[in-house]
């Protein structure tokens, strides 16, 4: 057995007795990890979630083509061959004005009798573009825009690109705002959790003079510790993942209540393997960086 | 010796080397190559008999089968092989003792430094001590006790230096 495979296996079987000798700190140390790993992984989650509405949303763009009132069939009818023949458009579908004033009156219920108190109805007919899903349909959506231009039967176009480049932008803000935030947040646990493993450095002072006195390298006598504290990161960030899907679950249960399908936005489908093998690392790092502060502690032992 | 301490001006010679001027990541090694009984025996009490003696073999960065194999040895050479794998909470204030010299020798140490191994025994356990000491010396290491014993120091006859108020004020050798 190679020297180093042999200092790993002592690490880890003294890292275990310490486990087995003194519980209480060692506990402690890994439910602040997983505390702290689990509010990271709920931010995740409800990220991702958003992040992958967003992405769907992207890829199933509509264009309304919105026509000015009293178009001349024929012109109506030119429109809607010369847009079905833009490669990626997979339907056009007409929507006259009654269609309109039904579709307001169905979203809208609260407002429903406002157009009944006009004298007609405002709302102008339209066509529909369905696009192909795929990332190629802001591309799609941008050919619709630029075959319909100048026609004088069109009104105004409109597609929701920028409102989601917008939606898209704003969560790219939030998670390096949170990310930065996070890495805040993670510094000022690290020093916490290095507070409560220096308690277990402490506790083996008489033993670190020891191992200092017959000889043991620096690293041989902080390599239990280090390994300690990656295992209770590991452990916390498993802990956190089995927290948020509990969470999510639980959660699940009250969809109902909350209005606008805000769960399924927010937290419909599980975390992705990606956010969830980043919170088990950076629990694992979290607690290697917590263990490294502590065992800082033992060079003043160190004589 | 252990370059503990620093002595405050000269020069502190251990096995051809200059301890005070040795760098720090050097200190590890020169520990390794002295094999040191404490009055208080400092034993790791979490672990058993075995592995206290083991670990300084460990430490050492020898095989975990040779590193048994050693340690068995030299706590049979003590007397302890059937004392293996209890902790030093179990054990007499003597065998204890004879624990931290098993670890002190286990590495065959060019020098064995003795720092009043003594003085937590009984006169009986004392000299059944430094019987080990002797036997140990036998057998080609330099041992170094320090004590204030001088009974002890009388019935061993050997070398003697004695210091008072941190000077060499006497070095004999009895025969």
């Amino acid at each position: 057995m190679s020297p180093v495979i042999a200092h790993l296996r002592y690490f880890v079987s003294d890292a275990v007795d310490e486990w087995r000798h003194s519980p209480g700190p060692n506990l402690l140390a890994t439910a602040t990890l997983a505390a702290v790993m689990f509010v990271a992984g709920l931010n995740f989650l409800i990220l991702a979630n958003l992040k992958a509405h967003v992405g769907r949303w992207k890829n199933d763009l509509r264009v309304s083509v919105y026509l000015v009132d009293g178009a001349r069939a024929a012109d109506v009818d030119a429109l809607y061959a010369k847009i079905s023949a833009v490669p990626g458009v997979a339907r056009v579908e007409r929507v006259d004005k009654d269609e309109a004033l039904r579709r307001f009156r169905a979203s809208f219920r609260d407002l429903a009798d406002v157009p009944a108190e006009l004298e007609t109805n405002p709302l102008p007919a339209s066509l529909e573009v369905v696009l192909d899903s795929g990332p190629q349909a802001r591309d799609t959506a941008r050919s619709v825009g630029e075959a319909v231009a100048g026609a004088t039967v069109v009104e105004e176009i409109r597609y929701d690109q920028a409102f989601l480049d917008r939606i898209d932008a704003l969560l790219d803000i939030a998670r390096w705002g949170g990310a930065s935030l996070g890495l805040v947040v993670l510094t000022a646990v690290a020093f916490v959790v290095s507070g409560v493993l220096r308690l277990t450095v402490y506790a083996r002072r008489d033993e670190i003079d020891i191992m200092n006195l017959v000889g043991a390298s620096p690293m041989l006598v902080r390599g239990p510790f280090l390994v300690a504290g990656v295992a209770q990161g590991l452990m916390g960030g498993l802990l956190a993942l089995f927290l948020v899907e509990g969470a999510r679950r639980a959660a699940r249960g009250y969809a109902g209540a909350i209005p606008g399908g805000l769960f399924d936005l927010a937290a419909g489908s599980p975390l992705p393997l990606g956010p969830s093998c980043f919170v088990v690392f950076v629990g694992a790092a979290l607690g290697f960086v917590s263990a490294w502060f502590a065992v800082r502690e033992a060079r003043d032992l160190e004589r | 010796m252990l370059r503990r301490e620093l002595p405050t001006q000269g020069q502190l010679i251990v096995n051809g080397r200059n301890v005070v001027s040795l760098p720090p990541w050097k200190i590890p090694e020169l520990r390794r190559s002295i094999g040191v009984v404490f009055q208080d025996f400092k034993l790791i009490r979490r672990k058993s008999a075995l592995e206290n003696v083991a670990y300084v073999l460990n430490v050492a960065g020898v095989p975990r089968g040779e590193q048994k194999r050693r340690s068995y040895l030299a706590l049979k050479g003590v007397g302890l092989q059937h004392r293996l794998n209890v902790t030093p909470d179990v054990l007499s204030g003597g065998e204890q003792q004879r624990v931290a010299i098993a670890r002190a020798v286990v590495n065959e140490p060019e020098l064995l430094l003795a720092d009043e191994p003594t003085g937590n025994l009984d006169p009986d356990l004392a000299v059944e001590i430094m019987r080990l000491f002797r036997e140990i010396n036998a057998r080609g290491t330099t041992v170094v006790v320090a004590t204030h014993d001088r009974d002890l120091i009388r019935r061993m006859q050997r070398r003697t230096i004695v210091l008072e108020h941190g000077r060499l004020s006497d070095s004999s050798v009895s025969a």
